[in-house]
Parts: structure tokens; C-alpha cells; sequence
């Protein structure tokens, strides 16, 4: 089983850093197909790049081949784009060729639920599992890998970062990958595997797992194919780094008549929260939590307490803070005498509070110095592990001051700030924060529930080294 | 194992209570002392040697006809008691001569439920949570994948809502969780070494002195 997880990473890393890249089925005009091009292009895929077309000589100024075999020298990975039924001599073709993985982007096998689809997916599972080339899909969007300049779809970032993702929608894999830079969310490498013939969800969590660029783990999850085999690389890759789980499919219909009680009461959704706690998962439901959690687990540093210092100018929302703070099981921290006499100085005396959470009130909004103050008064509480930030300003330039001290801030004090949104903030602003690593939720709930989820895990973790 | 074995080939679906919990006695599961008798004799041998109060059932293998046909007398305190039981279940049972089980009446207030499911993409999974009659009503029950350790299977004491009852509570004993944890470790055990094995139901479990006896189950095997 070692010797077979260590092939399969050499192999992952080898199609995850091409040298060169095949599109087979590349389309002349602008069609679907032609998005693959684009998006190398637009990433400065810096290998060959050998389009595949049974006449055209050369596509975009790109020389075309007729056939892989054509193709003079080596090919690391092949974007596969013609219809499922001409798919599978490709497939065999590009073994024959030496090709290390293949994405198969059609339609048309399993899904379908048709006997011809079934096997024309077995027969592609054959070919991998005979030459040794790794498929993705069928039915996906294949890779993105900014390192590499490796993308599924034009106007993903450049950049890299932490997190590894892997979704069984393909559409899903490009929605999450186009709004992440704004949430300050980047990627190791990102996979959509459609079908699974080959590749499967838990080949890429011993594959993130393993990847030291890989810092926190992602996924999206439609079904699971070897369930023995999907919890012990879970379990082996939650030991390392979060994995960030949404499963959906997880309806309590569809449950078969069973005899005993037991049959009766275990729902999908109990069996999966038993994988999630026997895994070290952490679980979560929708894409605003999804995200929500990436951006969590990617800015949070190690270590952090749980003894939370709220600053709002809205009063209700110190409150609801507050509370959501509790119910998360974290602390509203105790400030100390010296923080108390530092708020008095310049917090106004009526409609505020000076205990936490701290409640600036109105005024605060035109005097943006009062929410500085008292955010760095917070910051420098010894009694304090993180700020949480509830703040908008009058006008455009106040929000900007708001922004730059507040990262200013941040970046003196090295404990975690979390900025909630009120509605009407800037959000090339709230953008702003994360690129400075400081995350921005919609609303306190989500920023103490991700929060609460990062200290977990962390906690977690200390238990298991 | 034999018992397994021995139904399957009869083409039977479910072992009986009697049944389950040779299988489950086997894996070191305390479960009742009990003895299945056919005649009068026989029965009042085996009160003797239990002693009472004691229980008499017919030896059905769902839990839930044994209440609902009125196949159980509990507390029976003498031996005229438990020949009129005896007489009363077997009438009332469709086979003549039917079995029925003598067995030592376990005192105890909490109730607990435990089971094993064959997930089609996990494969033998365990549950456990609030036990008795209200088990499916009260849905408060969690599983853990097989095999489990004792991490896991304490972890499961703690998730359960009514977890509360596990403690020292009005005068009930904190209840032994290590040996709840074997419990729960060896069905999981039971699952793996027996993919014959399609389902488990115990129900209930009753803490006795803090210690948990498993006072009836059924075994469901994989239909041919």
C-alpha cells in the first residue's frame, strides 16, 4: 500500500508539472473546447503546447498534428476533447505514446446511465489500469495548477497558494477558483474529477496530503467510491493539514426498508459523520461555508486562543457577537484595568460601552480614529488572542483609513483580526483585508463559526502529535 | 461461525434472540443468562438453576413482535408464575411447541441501544445511542466505520445527546466505559470477520450496577 501511495504521488507530480501538453480535438472556431487553449495561454503555460486536429495545420498560430503519434517529441499530459464514442482509441494512442495522465472532458459513460456508457468507462479504467497512465474524469474539467501554468479555464489566478481542491462538479472547481482571489483564497492545485474512472478523490487527498505546498485541503463531494480506502487517506491527510469537506447527496430518502432498528436509523448522514470524526474532517454545508472556511483556514496562523475581543460600532451587532462568540464555545476575552482607562480616553461616554464587547458607538463612523484606537488598545491586551472588527465609516476615504490601519494593525500586533462586513463596506476594501491575510466574513456568525472550526482543528491536531 | 453458518443454510434471514446472542457471546459480549426451553420440565430445570425474578419470552427473532404479540412476562417471582407464562406464550405463538427462553431478569433503569449496519461504501459500520422502546423516536444515535478503537468508541459516548445518562445520575452508578467501549469495539469486530452478517439490532442494553448487559438482539444475514 506504501509503495502504491508513493507511485501514485510521483505520478500526480509528473502530470501536475508538464513539460508539454496535447489538446486533442482542439476546435478551429470558437468553441467550447477552445476554452482549454485559452486558459494555458492566459496562465503563460511556459511547455509545449501541441494541438490535435484531424486537418487543420495549425490552430491560433499554434502548430497542429493530426494524430498524437504525430507529435514529435514527449507528452506529459493530454487534454482529450473529442465525443465519448471516439474516445477510446485516443485514450489507448496516448498510452502507446508514453502520455502520463489524460483529462477526459465529454460526456456520455456512466452518468448517463446507460449499459454502453458503463462499459466504454471500464474499458478507459483498463487502459489506465494496464498502461499505467492516469485518467481524470471522464466528464471533468481536469487540472488547474498555477505553478505550472496548468488551467482549466481562462481568468484563474497566477498565483499560488495553500489550498488543494478537489470537486466532483467541474463547474463548481471554476465558480470557487474565479471568486477565491478576492476572499485572499489561492491554490497549491485544484482537480475536477468527474466520473472517477481512474483518479479518485482519495487518490488526491493522499496526494495533497503528501504535497508540502499544500497547506489546507478542500473538496466537494457528490459520492465515494472505495469507502475503506477514501477514510484511511483522509485520516493519513487530516493528520497533516484541515481537510474542509462538503458532501451533498446526504438526503434521508432513498433509505431501504431495513429490518432491524439500526437499518433503520443509520442515514447517509450518520454514516458520513462517522467518517468525518473517524477522518479528522471537518464538515461543512454550502458554498459560503466552503469558502468561508478556506479563507479560515488559510489566514488563521497556529495556535490561536480563544479569548475574542469584539470592537463595533453597531451596537446590536456587538451583541450578537457576543453570542455568536458563546455559542461557538469561545471566550469573550476579560479586558484588562490598563485597556478600560486607554477606551475611556477617547471612546465617548454615552451610548458606548468600554467593557467587552466593546461598543464605540456612532460617533465612530466620523471619527474613524476612535475605531483605531480602540482596535490597537484591544490588540495590545495581553488578556486578548484575537480582535474581531465590526466597523464602516461615512464615506469612501474614511473606509480606506479603516482599512489601511486596520492591516497596519494587524501587522504590529501579530494576533489574528477578523473583520465582519456591515453592509454598504467597499468590497475592493474587503478584498483588500484578504490579500493583507486578514479574513472578511458576511456576518460575525460565519467569522466565530470559522474561527471556533480553525481552533478545533488546531486542537485536535496537538492531541494527535 | 457454526451458528451462522447453520441458518443461512436453512434459509433463514434472522437468527433468533436465542441465536444472536450465542453470536454475540461469543465475542465476549456479556449477554443474559438464558436458557431455551420447548416443555414444563424442561422450564422449571431452568428456572431453578437462574434463580428469580426472571424473565420468559418467546423466542422470536424481531424485537419488535415480542412486544407487540405479548410474548414477554417480566418479574416472575415463583415457579407457578412462570409455568403460567410459559403456557400463556407458547399459546400465543404460532408454532406448537414453540421455543421459549427463560432468562435472568436484569434490574436496571437506563437502557441503551447498540447495532451494525453493512454500509454499501463503508462496509460494517457500528452505532450506539439511547436505547428501549423509544430508540427510533428519540433518534439520538451515532455510528462510527469499522474497526473501531477505543477513542472512537468512547468518542460515541460522548456525541449522543442523552449522554448525561451515562453519568452518575440519581442515584445510578457513573456507568463503566471501558466495558461499554469493548461492547461496542467487538460488534464492530462481529461485522468484519462475518460479511454474512447484514444487520445487528441490541436493544436494549441495560446498565446493571453500571455495567451494560445486553438483554436482547437480533442478527438479520444477508438474504440469497
Amino acid at each position: 500500500m506504501i509503495k502504491k501511495a508513493h507511485e501514485l504521488i510521483a505520478q500526480l507530480d509528473a502530470i501536475f508539472h508538464p513539460e508539454s501538453v496535447a489538446i486533442i480535438g482542439l476546435p478551429r472556431g470558437f468553441k467550447a473546447g477552445k476554452l482549454f487553449l485559452m486558459a494555458l495561454l492566459d496562465l503563460k503555460y511556459a511547455g509545449r503546447i501541441y494541438p490535435v486536429h484531424p486537418e487543420a495545420k495549425e490552430i491560433d498560430g499554434i502548430r497542429a498534428y493530426q494524430s498524437i503519434e504525430e507529435i514529435p517529441g514527449t507528452v506529459d499530459l493530454a487534454i482529450i476533447l473529442v465525443p465519448h464514442h471516439r474516445t477510446l482509441p485516443i485514450v489507448k494512442a496516448c498510452a502507446a505514446k508514453g502520455v502520463k495522465g489524460a483529462v477526459l472532458f465529454t460526456a456520455g459513460y456512466k452518468e448517463t446511465g446507460t449499459e454502453d456508457g458503463r462499459r466504454l468507462e471500464e474499458a478507459l479504467t483498463h487502459v489506465a489500469h494496464s498502461s499505467g497512465m492516469r485518467l481524470f474524469g471522464p466528464n471533468c474539467m481536469g487540472i488547474y495548477v498555477p505553478e505550472s501554468g496548468i488551467s482549466f479555464f481562462p481568468g484563474l489566478s497566477k498565483k499560488s497558494g495553500p489550498v488543494g481542491f478537489i470537486s466532483h462538479s467541474g463547474s463548481l472547481a471554476n465558480i470557487l477558483g474565479r471568486i477565491a482571489p478576492q476572499k485572499g483564497i489561492y491554490f497549491s492545485s485544484a482537480v475536477s474529477l468527474g466520473n472517477e474512472c481512474d483518479i479518485s478523490s482519495a487518490d488526491m487527498l493522499a496526494y495533497l496530503g503528501n504535497d508540502p505546498k499544500t497547506g489546507v485541503i478542500g473538496a466537494y463531494l457528490e459520492s465515494i467510491r472505495n469507502g475503506p480506502y477514501f477514510l484511511e487517506t483522509l485520516k493519513n491527510a487530516s493528520e497533516k493539514k484541515p481537510v474542509i469537506l462538503w458532501k451533498v447527496g446526504l438526503n434521508p430518502e432513498g433509505q431501504k426498508a431495513a429490518t432491524s432498528h439500526t437499518g433503520a436509523l443509520a442515514s447517509q448522514k450518520h454514516i458520513w459523520e462517522a467518517v468525518v470524526r473517524q477522518g479528522g474532517a471537518i464538515s461543512v454545508k454550502g458554498f459560503d461555508f466552503l469558502t468561508d472556511a478556506l479563507m479560515g483556514f488559510s489566514m488563521l496562523p497556529v495556535g490561536i486562543g480563544d479569548r475574542i475581543a469584539i470592537l463595533s460600532g453597531p451596537g446590536g451587532m456587538a451583541v450578537a457577537a457576543a453570542e455568536a462568540c458563546g455559542d461557538e464555545g469561545l471566550t469573550l476575552a476579560r479586558l484588562s484595568d490598563k485597556t478600560h482607562l486607554k477606551l475611556s480616553d477617547f471612546v465617548p461616554q454615552t451610548g458606548t460601552s468600554l467593557s467587552n464587547p466593546v461598543d464605540v458607538g456612532l460617533t465612530a463612523s466620523l471619527e474613524m480614529e476612535i475605531y483605531i484606537r480602540a482596535a490597537r488598545a484591544l490588540a495590545a491586551d495581553p488578556g486578548v488572542d484575537a480582535v474581531v472588527v465590526i466597523g464602516v465609516g461615512l464615506d469612501r476615504k474614511t473606509n480606506e483609513l479603516y482599512t489601511e490601519s486596520m492591516i497596519q494593525a494587524h501587522r504590529e500586533f501579530g494576533k489574528p483580526f477578523i473583520i465582519v462586513n456591515i453592509p454598504g463596506f467597499d468590497s475592493d476594501l474587503a478584498h483588500k483585508f484578504c490579500q493583507a491575510g486578514i479574513p472578511f466574513f458576511e456576518t460575525t456568525e460565519r467569522a466565530m463559526s470559522v474561527y471556533a472550526m480553525v481552533r478545533r482543528y488546531q486542537i485536535f491536531r496537538q492531541k494527535r502529535a | 461461525m457454526n451458528i451462522i453458518e447453520k441458518a443461512a443454510s436453512e434459509g433463514k434471514t434472522t437468527l433468533s434472540e436465542y441465536e444472536s446472542k450465542q453470536v454475540l457471546s461469543a465475542y465476549q459480549i456479556p449477554v443474559t443468562r438464558e436458557f431455551l426451553v420447548y416443555n414444563e420440565k424442561d422450564l422449571i430445570k431452568a428456572a431453578r438453576k437462574i434463580g428469580y425474578p426472571l424473565v420468559v419470552k418467546g423466542c422470536d427473532a424481531l424485537i419488535a413482535h415480542k412486544t407487540e404479540k405479548n410474548l414477554i412476562r417480566t418479574a416472575i417471582d415463583s415457579e407457578k408464575k412462570a409455568i403460567t407464562a410459559f403456557n400463556d406464550i407458547q399459546a400465543g405463538m404460532t408454532e406448537n411447541n414453540a421455543a421459549v427462553i427463560v432468562q435472568e431478569m436484569i434490574i436496571g433503569r437506563r437502557e441503551l441501544v447498540a447495532g451494525l449496519i453493512r454500509d454499501h461504501q463503508f462496509g460494517p459500520s457500528v452505532m450506539f445511542g439511547i436505547g428501549g422502546i423509544f430508540t427510533e423516536i428519540f433518534n439520538d444515535v451515532t455510528f462510527r466505520i469499522a474497526p473501531l478503537n477505543r477513542q472512537d468508541a468512547f468518542e460515541m459516548m460522548d456525541e449522543i445527546r442523552g449522554k448525561r445518562i451515562l453519568g452518575a445520575i440519581r442515584g445510578m452508578k457513573d456507568v463503566d466505559r471501558e466495558q461499554l467501549s469493548d461492547i461496542l469495539i467487538r460488534i464492530g469486530q462481529i461485522g468484519i470477520e462475518n460479511k454474512m452478517i447484514q444487520e445487528i439490532d441490541i436493544n436494549p442494553i441495560i446498565i446493571s450496577k453500571g455495567k451494560g448487559i445486553v438483554v436482547d438482539a437480533m442478527i438479520v444475514l444477508e438474504s440469497s
